[in-house]
């Protein structure tokens, strides 16, 4: 693909057209998402109080360059589901991932395994990122799930180190290096 | 164990939405489009609640094939 760093991105897959958010992705549907406690319930924020225009700043806040925030649309019809983000450290070469699927719908039909595939291709391609990780709760069944499915192993346990549903958890942090994602799509792995 | 692997297959099968007979010996995540994340997650929660314990990360990271589900039965000491 071709991309400038500050320029917005833009990816596909076979269901997902995947690109940057603009203030107009600020919409009472994404909004709606931040007030669903089950989609929220692992997420390290809350934000129920999230205004439009605070939720604009939010997206704003992604230059592009070194934090994307990426929407996830079906195709056909381009409706928002989701988001995936990153967070990419210039020096180091590493993206620390996040995602949000709002779209229950989506729930269980490997929307993340599809648009984070894309995703990799994107930050160990064109943004040149060495490792890719992301934090994940303990009991986060679904996204062990496809942290595993995608090949990122684990890099170690932070105790006890969130609060979800009222009791303390773990954190456990996944990590994925380029030149073992290259090996793995290199031999037909998604 | 062969109550155990029946219990497992029973328990795999309803997490996925298919019939016990269609888990076989040797069957893994990658041989089911329905072993999906919130397959999975159907699984972690059947089998928490026959173990009447909640499965650590590890645990729910090393469910991965039908015999998993049956090692991981027999040593929460699930019935």
């Amino acid at each position: 693909m071709t991309w400038q760093p500050g320029h917005p991105v833009r990816l596909e897959t076979e269901r997902f057209e995947l690109r940057s958010l603009t203030e107009a992705d600020a919409t009472e549907r994404y909004l709606g998402w931040l007030r669903d406690p089950e989609v929220m319930r692992y997420v390290n924020a809350r934000r129920e109080e999230t205004t439009r225009d605070e939720l604009r700043a939010f997206i704003l806040r992604h230059d592009n360059r070194n934090n994307f925030l990426l929407g996830i649309f079906a195709r056909p019809g381009g409706v928002h589901i989701g988001n995936l983000s990153a967070e990419c450290h210039p020096i180091h070469r590493s993206a620390k991932l996040g995602v949000l699927i709002g779209d229950r719908s989506y729930w269980g039909r490997r929307a993340v395994l599809e648009a984070r595939s894309a995703l990799l291709d994107f930050l160990f391609g064109a943004a040149a990122m060495e490792k890719a990780w992301g934090p994940c709760y303990a009991h986060n069944v679904p996204a062990l799930f496809n942290y595993r499915m995608l090949g990122f192993s684990v890099e170690g346990v932070q105790r006890a180190h969130v609060v979800c549903d009222g009791a303390r958890m773990d954190v456990v942090n996944f990590a994925l290096f380029r030149g073992d994602w290259l090996a793995r799509r290199a031999a037909g792995g998604k | 164990m062969s109550a155990q692997k029946d219990r497992a297959r029973t328990l795999l099968a309803a997490a996925l939405g298919v019939s016990p007979g269609a888990i076989k010996d040797g069957a893994g995540v990658k041989d089911f489009e329905q072993w999906d994340s919130l397959g999975h997650m159907r699984l972690v929660a059947a089998i928490e609640a026959e173990a009447g314990m909640i499965l650590s990360a590890e645990q729910i990271l090393a469910l991965a094939s039908f015999e998993d589900v049956v090692n991981i039965l027999s040593r929460t000491g699930a019935e």
